[in-house]
């Protein structure tokens, strides 16, 4: 157990070292330094003082160091664009991706466990072969298109919905959050259901596969036989066996999903980091741009270490593996 | 070794007779027909190389020659007629561009990109994936340690930091997808390629003093690649639409080589007016290319998977 | 004897599986994780006289492929020295060592494992001698024949797939294999272990021709003392990586003196002793990673006494040419 969670601690740290040694070499080596972190718009007098700041005259190793420390003490430069601190600016847009991705994950859960209890249930009917069948489709279809295609129907011909942004916001505990007000909602809905949607087929699919192995098992055949209600022969034998699986992978999709709300965000001009990056690499506001890369490089490597280890206290079979390895 | 002393034919030899004609190339082919919509999906995505490859021929215009547009044909809605008569079964674009011809241009181009990047990332991800397993030890660890932390990424983030650093461009693109596959190829290949090594045969060449170069690619690799067809399709069909995604950002690929993703992304700004279709009918071709390499790749997977055959 | 032309000299395989840096770190904060070391051939000793048939003998595990690769060169070894015609192999100059790797050959105990499954039978066997230039192009085709007719396969399935042929045949296409590259020295590490019985006959029979027809010397490794019987000149049993009797077959079959041969030899149905009575070997075999202290074999032993349990004992000479390790050889009891 505590080899486990050594050894992914350790995996962590070298994520990060990596993932920061990536970045700085891509940023020095691939591209120009001077190109990349200092505004273009100077003259040559600033340039020089710029250099010198940054430490663009010393050897690459310090130069490097000297990335590393200001990282560690969340500087990152200003952005050439707003002028501003660029890790100020990325977490004042952290709480509106948040709020997207896990409004996202909620949705799924809530739409994708009883489509796939039902496909798993009644496999032979045909809503559970148009359910899967939906299913397939969610995997393949392209994000970005069913955004404007939702964008189409739900508000340029039907108006129900506002196409674009993000709605009334609150300010609760220094957190903004839109999902309490009414405009908030509304303006929330599509953008979230669309990031949704690939996730919605995958705990469909992973619903159905948990279902069918119950539902196969001779005990849940012998409680129903006994006369016990289908319906709770359901609720405590086959909720209880999908959970684990589905909340895990729910739990590692967060990730996934905040990644992929730049799509969604630049779809619906849903004011997140998403956005911001997209923005950002257009204009080549390249402080943004390499603290962006970290911040979220951190929140993966976090993400992926947290649940990982909570999953290894749920279920030992995964320390087991581990020791054997 | 001396002429051969002429042996007495072994009871064995002709009384055992070879016991599978049947080819595996045979079965195979009569698995996969077995499942019809795998065969239309076959189908359609066959018609769509088709289409891709012959786009020039087959297209009603070539609708990146200036001297065949007009943009007093801008945003026709289908079905309309230009002021030469030519219908636009699929309406035009803002430049006045037909959309038909407009797709079939893009799919040749998302194809190609897919096609290319995948075909890279397979042969990078083979090599590396055969080298981790036959070799093991620090080699393997620090291969797979790589593999792992890709892998522990979402493969639009890989790519974005990428193109981030790399910038627009054809072959940034295909670098860029190039790096988001190939782990997963290296890991499938490893995977196969570890039970593969452990086998008797691997220490038979061993024994045959084969150099190391020679037991890898002609004995290990075509045993190992099987799993890849699968891994394959799947992961061109993810590169197909991660490219337009990349494109539609405005970060993939430049307005010079229009990608599907890339019409998508023109006819946007057109739809809060209700011009629907400059969006629509590229996401359609999109949605029926991905779709049809997925099917093909389910299907393969179960005929390819030894533990749902029969 | 004169030179061997197979020498191991106190040959050890360890297989370890180190600490990795988690573990390390998990000790320093007081874990108690060990490395785990198994002794899979604890300094063996062997000489395998040209034309020779040595059978090597113990239960599962106890060893025996690992000694079978390390002679076959497939796998090195932890200490000691393999000696091919008096010469070490270790000290040889690659090219060398490629040509004794190539005399060395081996057969495996799962011939369709052991067949490259997406090669043609006449690569399978063609493939060597070409490559290391072993026959001119322009004879491959008659030297292919020559081999598959003297292992007893039809020339005409040449084309074929392995999984197109049966077990026998496919053994025999693993022979073949071996034959193509001229060897003299054969390790047949189960070689008919996975055949039914009345195809085992056969492909031993295989192997006997080729001795005679090509001087062949071979080591012959199995599990089942019933099988080199009839086969080998002299027999060692191995036990827990350790040889501890080695003895010409006709007297270690009749007066075995190893309290473990003894109790091999007890599992065996005879047909001359009408001995129903199938006694296993009481106890199970200990884990390798943690081997009994002393003679590896006391805790099974029926005769084990004091110093069994505290020193291994010596293999040695009880007779001319015949080795074994056990403190009963001492004198005082039997
Ligand atoms: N590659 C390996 N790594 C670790 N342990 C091994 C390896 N190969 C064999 N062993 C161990 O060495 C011992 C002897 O194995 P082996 O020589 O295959 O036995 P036998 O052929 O007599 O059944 C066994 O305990 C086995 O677990
Ligand atoms: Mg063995």
């Amino acid at each position: 157990m505590s080899v486990f969670i050594i050894r992914r601690l350790l995996q962590s740290l070298m994520v990060i070292v990596a993932m920061s040694l990536i970045v700085f070499f891509g940023v020095n080596v691939i591209g120009n330094p001077v190109d990349i972190l200092i505004n273009p718009e100077f003259d040559q007098e600033e340039l020089e003082r710029a250099i010198k700041a940054l430490g663009l005259d010393l050897p690459l190793w310090q130069q490097y160091l000297v990335f590393v420390k200001n990282a560690l003490q969340g500087d990152f430069g200003k952005s050439f664009v707003f002028g501003q601190s660029a890790l100020k600016l990325i977490i004042q847009r952290v709480p509106a991706t948040l709020e997207l991705a896990f409004t996202a994950l909620i949705m799924s859960i809530i739409i994708g466990i009883p489509l796939g209890l039902f496909a798993g249930l009644k496999p032979d009917s045909s809503v559970s072969k148009a359910i899967m069948g939906g299913s397939i489709l969610g995997f393949s279809l392209p994000t970005f298109w069913v955004g404007i295609m939702m964008i189409m129907i739900f508000a340029v011909m039907l108006g129900v919905l506002p196409s674009t942004g993000r709605g009334q916001s609150l300010t609760i505990m220094g957190l903004e959050i839109s999902f309490l007000t009414w405009d908030g909602l509304k303006h929330l809905l599509m953008p979230a259901i669309n990031l949704a949607l690939l996730k919605i087929s995958l705990v469909i699919r992973l619903t159905r596969a948990g279902t069918r192995e119950v539902v196969l098992q001779d005990y849940v055949k012998f409680a129903r036989a006994k006369g016990l209600s289908t319906r709770r022969v359901i609720l405590v034998h086959v909720l209880k066996n999908i959970l684990i699986p589905v909340v895990t992978v729910i739990g590692l999709e967060l990730g996934n999903l905040i990644a992929f709300s730049v799509v969604t965000e630049t779809v619906f001009a849903w004011p997140g980091m998403g956005k911001l990056i997209i923005d950002s690499i257009q204009m080549l506001d390249r402080p943004i741009i390499v603290a962006y890369l970290m911040i979220i490089v951190f929140m993966f490597v976090t993400i992926n270490l947290v649940v990982d280890i909570l999953y290894s206290v749920l279920d030992p079979r995964v320390r087991l593996q581990d020791v054997k390895a | 070794m001396s002429v051969t002393s002429k042996i007495e034919l072994i009871p064995e030899l002709s009384a055992e007779v070879a016991l599978e004609g049947e080819t595996s190339l045979r079965r195979f082919v009569s698995d996969f027909t077995e499942n019809k919509v795998a065969v239309g999906a076959l189908m359609v995505f066959l018609a769509i190389v088709f289409v891709a490859v012959f786009a020039s021929l087959i297209s009603p215009q070539n609708p990146y020659d200036l001297a065949e547009i007009d943009i007093l044909n801008g945003r026709l809605p289908p079905r309309s007629e230009s002021m030469s008569g030519t219908t636009y079964w699929l309406g035009t674009d803002d430049q006045g561009r037909d959309m038909l011809s407009a797709i079939f241009y893009g799919l040749r181009t998302s194809l190609g990109v897919g096609a290319m990047s995948g075909f890279i990332a397979l042969c990078i991800g083979t090599c590396i994936g055969l080298t981790a397993a036959y070799f093991g030890g620090r080699v393997d660890s620090l291969i797979m340690r790589l593999v792992d932390l890709q892998l522990s990424f979402p493969a639009i983030l890989i790519a974005l930091m990428l193109l981030a650093v790399l910038g627009k461009g054809v072959e940034k693109i295909i670098i860029a997808l190039i790096a988001v596959q190939w782990a997963y190829y290296a890991r499938t290949v490893r995977g196969s390629a570890l039970v593969e090594r452990s086998k008797d045969y691997i220490e038979a060449a061993h024994c045959l003093a084969f150099s190391n170069r020679r037991i890898v690619f002609r004995h290990l690799m075509p045993n190992v690649l099987p799993p890849l067809i699968v891994v394959g399709t799947v992961q061109v069909a993810h590169a197909i639409l991660l490219e337009s995604t990349l494109s539609f950002l405005g970060i993939g690929l430049p307005v010079t080589e229009p990608s599907l993703g890339l019409l998508i992304a023109n006819g946007f700004e057109y739809m809060l007016s209700g011009k629907y279709w400059i969006s629509f009918f590229p996401g359609v071709a999109l949605l029926i290319t991905v779709v049809s390499i997925n099917l093909v790749g389910d299907q393969l997977r179960d005929v390819l998977n030894p533990r749902l055959r029969r | 004897m004169s030179v061997p032309l197979i020498e191991l000299k106190d040959v050890t395989k360890r297989f370890v599986k180190t600490l990795d840096l988690a573990e390390k770190i998990a000790n320093l904060l007081g874990a108690h994780i060990r490395e785990e070391v198994v002794q899979a051939v604890d300094r063996v000793n062997l000489r395998i006289g040209i034309g020779e048939v040595l059978g090597l003998v113990g239960e599962s595990g106890c060893g025996k492929s690992t000694i079978g690769r390390i002679v076959a060169g497939t796998l090195s070894h932890s200490d000691g020295t393999v000696l091919y015609r008096g010469r070490e192999v270790a000290r040889m100059s690659p090219a060398e060592g490629k040509q004794v790797a190539l005399k060395v050959q081996m057969i495996f105990q799962d011939p369709l494992a052991s067949l490259n499954p997406r090669m043609r039978v006449r690569d399978i066997i063609g493939e060597a001698p070409r490559v290391h230039g072993l026959v001119a192009a322009s004879e491959i085709e008659d030297y292919l024949d020559e081999i598959m007719l003297r292992v007893g396969l039809d020339p005409s399935y040449k084309r074929r797939y392995p999984h197109q042929f049966s077990g026998g045949q496919r053994q025999r296409i693993g022979i073949a294999r071996a034959l193509a590259v001229q060897p003299e020295f054969i390790v047949c590490d189960e070689a008919v272990a996975a055949l039914d019985v009345s195809i085992q006959a056969q492909v031993l029979n295989v192997f006997m021709k080729l001795r005679e027809e090509l001087e062949l010397t071979y080591l012959f490794i199995s599990h089942d003392i019933g099988v080199v019987e009839h086969l080998a000149d002299r027999v060692a049993i191995m036990y827990l990586g350790r040889i501890v009797e080695l003895a010409p077959t006709e007297d270690l079959f009749t007066r075995p003196n190893h309290p473990y041969t003894q109790a091999l030899l007890r599992e065996v149905p005879r047909l001359d002793t009408r001995q129903h009575a199938f006694e296993p070997i009481k106890g199970e075999i200990p884990s390798p990673l943690d081997p009994p202290s002393g003679c590896h074999f006391h805790p099974r032993c029926p005769h084990v006494f004091k110093p069994c349990r505290e020193e291994q004992p010596k293999l040695m000479e009880i007779a001319p040419e015949w080795l074994s390790a056990c403190y009963l050889n001492n004198g005082s009891r039997r």
